[in-house]
């Protein structure tokens, strides 16, 4: 098995005929037989004398239009070569361009000084400019047009009197740059060397320019596709450097990138991304398997490879092209181990939804973009990022999966965005250098419980709350079923604390109430934003209840009640902390980190018994499955469970209903063979369960975990 | 139904749980299973927050209200409690509540027809709310006195929310709760109830503007199911069971069998009875015709004392001219009503009294001893006594106007008082048991205790030296061996001697009628006269005793003050000088002569006929030929036992010696009405004479005929010619 690497790369010309070509000076360009990079042959010319200006185009026979339809976007990869590189100029004074021309190689042109006798290295040969029509070039004669590109090709000019052919044209091609990878590696950890072997080929056939091989570096001006839609893939990569050059050229006054940023209309390249270069990560029916590195334990790796954006320091402002990492939401298997992203200064966007949890183990990301992953992310270095202020190096949603690891001179290491997920878990993760560690821009409030590692300087943004809890213990409680060991879901879980050791309980508080809002005066109550209280003794009951609060200060808090509030609570009123109050998962477990600073004794229980009004006298109309129930079903929504209980025509069960309206629901088909107009049902769901305690210490080492199993009660 | 759960409130602070709907008579009462009244709690207790709009304040912050044994058995915990009103609308199974129970409600439910209504017997009373027998009622809408009729407006709603409509009430009971009557519905609307017999028992039996109604319609019955209603009753409170959880439950609807269904100490869960009536074809006199019938009643003798001073009805006081005729614990009846009394305490001529008066007692009423308890009496005729707990007299009436009698004294609502229990309480004895070691003396009949229960003592064989006594149990369980009875009024005790006996109680206590004859109930028994030879009584012994034929034989057409009625033996062919029967003197023969003054019996040489009525006169011949007219009260073997007073019972001055002739005089008595009558037990064909003579102020010729006394009753008319 071998590699299978395409690109989408148009070849317009190999320069293997002299067809086609146009000299730009006197004399015309001959066919080149002595030196070329592809094929046997180049187009070549002799330049010489001072201040000569010479070259020659390929007429594509007809214009290619890069601003819109088929081509938008695309760049145009040119092979040249100087042989006598130290007699050319400058490039700022035009020794080496690349010429793209609307009508003629003499009018209507631009072109672009991507060398010079100062930039070409004594060493070079052979070089593939990317050159994208659109963008401005250092001068413009006549109407050039990138929606019109017909002539492709390039001057060389001389300073002095120069022998031979001195300036040669190979294959010229155009495309957004993008190799396409599937197959199976041959040599296992040397997926970048097979690609570049295919890319640019002993045979001399390939010759995209997208990706070469130097001394065992990897250089790439493109954006390397691994995976395939539909065929399989074995990839893996271990000690390899792969490097993306950022060429440049001088334009009028700058020096500047050649290979733009991104997509200047837009497009989208195979990675969904508009971004030229980079890495991208796709699947498909195929099997894709990709890895770079090798796991060690459970959480590390070693062997992995080492991608770089190089930097150009030649540009007026030293930067680098803009590179991407992405992966699809296709199923594949993706592990990255102690591998390197260094100055992917584009979005690190490890998301796919086929790669939840997936390793990436040990990875630095340096002086990249933002990092968005669901991969299970341990030990990584997040380092010198240069995502923005807003972005911060790393977005951590309720879909991060990430512990141990450095977060080190960067704006900000950590953003949120949305409270969703709150608690949030910081395990082994050490913070250095960072303006501010964490930014929380959700406009909420969010926990975040650090464990054995750095606590978090925090910066909030507008109305968000952040509570970080340093070296939280978790109170879990799961709840099973009794007879059949079957996780419960939904199951109402309520514990609040027995004593005071920790947090108020039965503190003596005042209540007054506006509207729905209680607003509880409670002295030092030591609780946060979206803690749990219970309010007990109130004679208007309407203050009664468990609630979760929002913190005003130190010493008050409000909620939310049911009902509307008289202006102030009477009676003996009491708040008890409460730990868990909700609902299970759907793994039947509920949970809660904090901070103790003694054991924690708690009794409460756990209930499920959901059982919702029952009617009589509904009406069944089979043909469009619908139960109707004047008033019925006021205020629902979405869908819930249903149990007939009887009814002619009807089958009992408990059916998913679809609410329609206040009157209506809609059934699946097979709860009624036939109109009927004696139905009884209970909205509500089943089965139900019988209480069951949950009770004891969490300790504040410790924690505690209880699981709870509950008896039917049915 | 669902449980509504509108119609129920939680209170967290006293964590009550109540129901707040409408009342069983309401427009739209709402009933709830107890596991649907569980689930509903459970479903509060599962929410997040208490809903105020809903009257609810029960969520999951609060502790668990309430716990699932089966479906049928929900137990309320950590404090929750309902209360007795709450407990009414929930059915098919129980509720406990309370520390370690100490409250229980468990269900009932009986198997029976639609309109059939059931009283229970708890602790000795009948439960005097018996709410489960109505769950339907409203208010009289319509015009005043409607004797038949009850219109309500609202009728038509009540009806619908319980799924009925017209002439789905008939055959049940309409009560008018504001006047006290009731009555079986023949017909009914939406909007009208009719009640084709009238009401019987209230105030003024009819309905009036605005007067409330209720309706025996059980609640939570299921027709399809046979079900009539289902409840649950408290069986349990402050830790304590409510004798034993024993519940009877009995169903006596006036026109309508009677039955009792009883259940030992009630499960948790639900608890049967199989309680069901249909017409009564014996029983089909109204209620209200009944009621009028007062020359019924329990054997009772003159006191001589009669009513003195002001005894209005309604006053426990009876005052009488000689208090010192009666003692604690006799049973008294005042002048012609027949309801009874038990006097509780007697100060001078005061008689305080166990109830008020049901009618007022003018002076000079007489007041009648009841001859209560343990009776004898030769029902059967064969010199030998039976033994009864009480002998009944039913007066003009029939043998099955007798049995409609005993029904209705112990009927549905019935006010009447039975051998000192309420009539609706009396079933008749339930145990009889051997004694020993007696102190002090019993009363005829009076409450006993022992240390398992209670009872209503209704005879013992003796009240001074007792070797049997018979009760009714009402409350705990029957007296065991060693036992030591105790009579609650007198004071008197003694021990039960190892046999107790269980007695079958007949539904009604009176027996069982075949609408000509009497199957006797244990132990009751009427006056020899009232009985025939159809009928049967049970003695206390337990044998079932045949009565013999009394025959009556009647002399109609007479004219009451002036005939003379003589009816005389005949030897069936004598006859006098003009050809007409002659009278068989020489019937019997004195064996004793007579020859002292106040003479009390008379001893004839042969055994008296059989045949002899029980009371009546004799004719003996002096030695001056006269025939002395004697009356005899009662006789046996060959002896009469003389009561005479009028001086025909002195012999001194002239002697009647022996053998002289004696023969009966069936009838020889001044008539003192157009009929005379003797009632004798028939044995055989008698051929009798019947002379009526009048020769006073409007004299007729002598009447004179032969007669024949057969197994069946005879009536001659005289035939009254005047002879002037």
């Amino acid at each position: 098995m071998a590699l299978t690497v395409t690109t989408d790369l148009t070849v317009m010309t190999t320069a293997e005929t002299i067809t086609g070509w146009v000299a730009i000076g006197a004399q015309t360009p001959v066919l080149e037989p002595d030196f070329f990079v592809q094929g046997a042959n180049c187009v070549s010319r002799a330049v010489s004398g001072v201040g000569t200006v010479k070259g020659m185009v390929f007429d594509n026979g007809a214009g290619i239009d890069f601003t819109t339809g088929t081509h938008k976007d695309k760049l145009v990869y040119i092979w040249m070569r100087v042989n006598t590189a130290q007699l050319a100029e400058t490039r700022a004074n035009a020794g080496v361009t690349v010429r793209l021309c609307t009508t003629s190689a003499t009018a209507d042109f631009r072109e672009w000084n991507v060398d010079g006798k100062d930039t070409i290295p004594a060493t070079e040969g052979w070089i593939c400019y990317v050159v994208d029509p659109q963008s401005a070039g250092t001068a413009t004669t006549g109407s050039y047009s990138a929606a019109n590109v017909r002539f492709f090709g390039g001057t060389l000019k001389t300073t002095t009197s120069a022998k031979g052919q001195n300036l040669g044209i190979d294959q010229i091609s155009y495309g957004r740059g993008e190799l396409y990878v599937s197959g199976t590696v041959t040599t296992a950890g040397q997926g970048f060397k097979e690609i570049a072997a295919v890319a640019y080929d002993a045979a001399g056939t390939n010759r995209w320019g997208i990706i070469t091989e130097k001394a065992g570096v990897f250089y790439v001006r493109g954006k390397i596709i691994l995976g395939h839609a539909t065929a399989s893939t074995t990839f893996s990569s271990r000690g390899e450097t792969v490097v993306w050059e950022t060429p440049s050229y001088k334009d009028a006054t700058n020096v500047v990138k050649l290979i733009p940023d991104a997509s200047v209309g837009g497009t989208l390249g195979s990675d969904g991304k508009t971004t030229y270069n980079g890495i991208g990560f796709i699947g498909g029916s195929g099997t894709t398997t990709i890895d770079f590195g090798t796991i060690v334990g459970t959480d590390s790796g070693r062997s992995g490879s080492t991608l770089v954006c190089a930097l150009n320091a030649g540009l007026t402002t030293p930067g680098r092209t803009l590179a991407t990492v992405t992966v699809d939401n296709s199923t594949m298997a993706l592990s990255l181990y102690a591998s390197t992203f260094a100055n992917f200064e584009g979005q690190i966007d490890l998301t796919g939804t086929g790669i939840v949890n997936d390793d990436c183990f040990a990875c630095t990301f340096n002086g990249c973009g933002r990092i968005d992953s669901n991969m299970e992310i341990r030990n990584a270095n997040v380092l010198n990022s240069v995502a923005t202020t807003t972005d911060g190096a790393l977005i951590w949603s309720d879909t991060t999966n990430l512990q141990k690891g450095v977060f080190a001179g960067n704006s900000r290491a950590v953003v949120f965005e949305a409270i969703t997920g709150t608690p949030f878990a910081f395990t082994g993760i050490t913070f250095s250098g960072n303006t501010f560690d964490v930014r929380n821009e959700s406009e909420g409030a969010i926990t975040i419980n650090v464990s054995d590692g750095t606590t978090p300087t925090v910066e909030n943004i507008g109305a968000s709350t952040t509570t970080v809890v340093v070296n939280p213990v978790t109170f879990s409680v799961t709840v099973k079923d009794l007879e059949t060991s079957a996780v419960i879901q939904n199951a109402r879980v309520m514990v609040p604390v027995t004593t005071s050791v920790n947090f108020p309980y039965q503190a003596p508080v005042t209540i007054t109430g506006s509207g729905t809002t209680a607003t509880v005066a409670h002295t030092g109550h030591g609780l946060a934003t979206n803690d749990n209280i219970l309010i007990a003794g109130a004679t208007e009951d309407v203050f009664n209840g468990a609630y979760t609060i929002t913190k005003i200060n130190n010493d008050s808090y409000s909620y939310t009640a049911p009902g509307t509030l008289p202006a102030s609570a009477s009676g003996t009123i009491t708040a008890t902390m409460v730990l868990l109050n909700g609902f299970t998962n759907a793994s039947g477990v509920i949970t809660d980190s904090r901070t103790y600073s003694a054991a924690q004794p708690v009794s409460g229980w756990v209930r499920r018994h959901t059982y919702g009004p029952s009617y009589t006298s509904a009406t069944w109309t089979d043909a469009t499955s619908t139960l109707t129930k004047t008033g019925a079903f006021t205020g629902m929504s979405g869908t819930f469970l249903i149990t007939i209980t009887a009814g002619t025509n009807m089958t009992p069960g408990v059916y998913l209903a679809t609410w329609v309206n206040a009157n209506d629901v809609t059934l699946p088909g097979g709860a009624g063979s036939a109109d009927s107009s004696n139905v009884a049902f209970t909205i509500g769901a089943q089965p139900l369960y019988r209480q069951a305690p949950v009770a004891g210490d969490v300790s504040n080492t410790d924690g505690l975990t209880v699981t709870v199993f509950l008896q039917p009660d049915e | 139904m669902a449980i509504v759960a509108g119609d129920w409130t939680v209170t967290r602070a006293t964590k009550v749980i109540a129901y707040v709907g409408h009342a069983h008579t309401g427009v739209n009462p709402s009933y709830a299973t107890v596991i649907e009244f569980h689930r509903w709690l459970q479903g509060l207790a599962d929410d997040a927050v208490a809903t105020p709009a809903s009257s609810d304040q029960l969520d999951v912050t609060n502790t668990d209200p309430s716990r699932r044994s089966t479906d049928n058995i929900i137990t309320l915990i950590n404090g929750y409690t309902i209360d007795q009103t709450t407990s009414e609308h929930l059915y098919d199974g129980s509720v406990i509540q309370g520390t370690s129970g100490s409250d229980i409600w468990d269900g009932i439910v009986n198997f029976g027809n639609k309109g059939v209504l059931i009283q229970l017997h708890q602790n000795g009373s009948v439960v005097s709310n018996d709410w489960w027998n109505y769950s339907l009622g409203g208010t009289h809408t319509g015009a005043a006195n409607q004797a038949t009729v009850m219109t309500d407006s609202a009728l038509s709603t009540a009806l619908s929310n319980r799924g009925l409509g017209a002439n789905d009430l008939v055959g049940f009971t309409l009560y008018n709760v504001t006047d006290g009557s009731h009555g079986v519905i023949t017909a009914n609307t939406t909007g009208t109830i009719t009640v084709g017999g009238g009401l019987f028992g209230g105030t003024d039996n009819d309905f009036d503007t605005s007067d409330t109604y209720k309706v025996g319609l059980g609640v939570n019955r299921s027709v399809a199911a046979g079900i009539s209603h289902r409840w649950m009753q408290k069986v349990r409170t402050a830790s304590a069971d409510i004798d034993l959880r024993k519940l009877l439950g009995i169903n006596r609807r006036f026109g309508y069998t009677y039955g009792e269904f009883s259940i030992n100490g009630t499960s948790r869960g639900n608890n049967v009875l199989a309680l069901s009536d249909s017409a009564d074809l014996n029983n089909t006199t109204s209620e209200t015709t009944v009621s009028g019938w007062t020359d019924i009643f329990i054997d009772r003798t003159n006191s001589t004392a009669t009513a003195s001073g002001t005894n209005n009805a309604g006053q426990a006081v009876l005052n009488v001219t000689n208090g010192a005729l009666f003692a604690d614990g006799d049973f008294i009846m005042v002048g012609t009503d027949n309801s009874e009394y038990k006097i509780t305490s007697i100060a001078v001529n005061a008689l305080t009294l166990n109830r008020n008066l049901v009618v007022a007692a003018s002076a000079s009423e007489v007041v009648y001893d009841l001859n209560i308890g343990y009776r004898s009496i030769d029902v059967d005729n064969n010199a030998v006594n039976e033994n009864y707990y009480a002998i009944w007299d039913r007066g003009a009436k029939t043998i099955n106007q007798f049995y409609e009698y005993g029904k209705y004294q112990i009927a549905d609502g019935s006010t009447e008082q039975v051998y000192g229990l309420n009539g609706e309480l009396f079933r008749g004895i339930t145990h009889e048991m051997v004694l020993d070691a007696r102190t002090g003396n019993f009363d005829a009949v009076e409450a006993v205790s022992w240390s398992g229960g209670t009872g209503q003592m209704l005879a013992i064989d003796s009240e001074t030296a007792g070797t049997k006594m018979w009760i009714q149990l009402l409350t705990g369980v029957a007296p065991i061996d060693n036992d030591v009875i105790t009579g609650a009024n007198s004071g008197a005790t003694a021990t039960v001697n190892v046999t107790i006996t269980d007695r079958s109680v007949s539904k009604p206590f009176v027996g069982a009628s075949t609408g000509s004859a009497l199957i006797g109930s244990y132990g009751l028994a009427l006056q020899t006269a009232d009985l025939s030879s159809s009928d049967r009584v049970t003695d206390l012994t337990n044998t079932v005793v045949s009565p013999p034929n009394n025959v009556t034989n009647t002399v109609a057409g007479l004219a009451s003050g002036e005939d003379r009625v003589l009816v005389a033996p005949w030897d069936g062919s004598t006859t006098d000088t003009n050809g007409d029967p002659a009278i068989t003197k020489t019937q019997l023969t004195l064996n004793t002569s007579l020859s002292t003054d106040n003479i009390t019996s008379v001893v004839v040489t042969a055994a008296i006929p059989s045949d002899t009525p029980p009371t009546g006169y004799i004719r003996v011949t002096d030695n001056n030929g006269f025939e002395r007219r004697l009356h005899y009260s009662s006789w046996t073997g060959s002896t009469f036992t003389i009561d005479t007073t009028d001086g025909n019972e002195d012999f001194l001055a002239v002697a009647a010696t022996a053998p002289k002739n004696v023969w009966i005089a069936y009838i020889d008595e001044l008539a003192g009405a157009a009929t005379a009558t003797f009632t004798s037990v028939q044995t055989g064909t008698r051929n009798l004479v019947v002379i009526v003579r009048d020769g006073g102020g409007t004299p007729i010729k002598q009447f004179i005929s032969s007669w024949t006394q057969t197994s069946s009753n005879q009536t001659i008319n005289a035939i009254r010619t005047t002879d002037v």
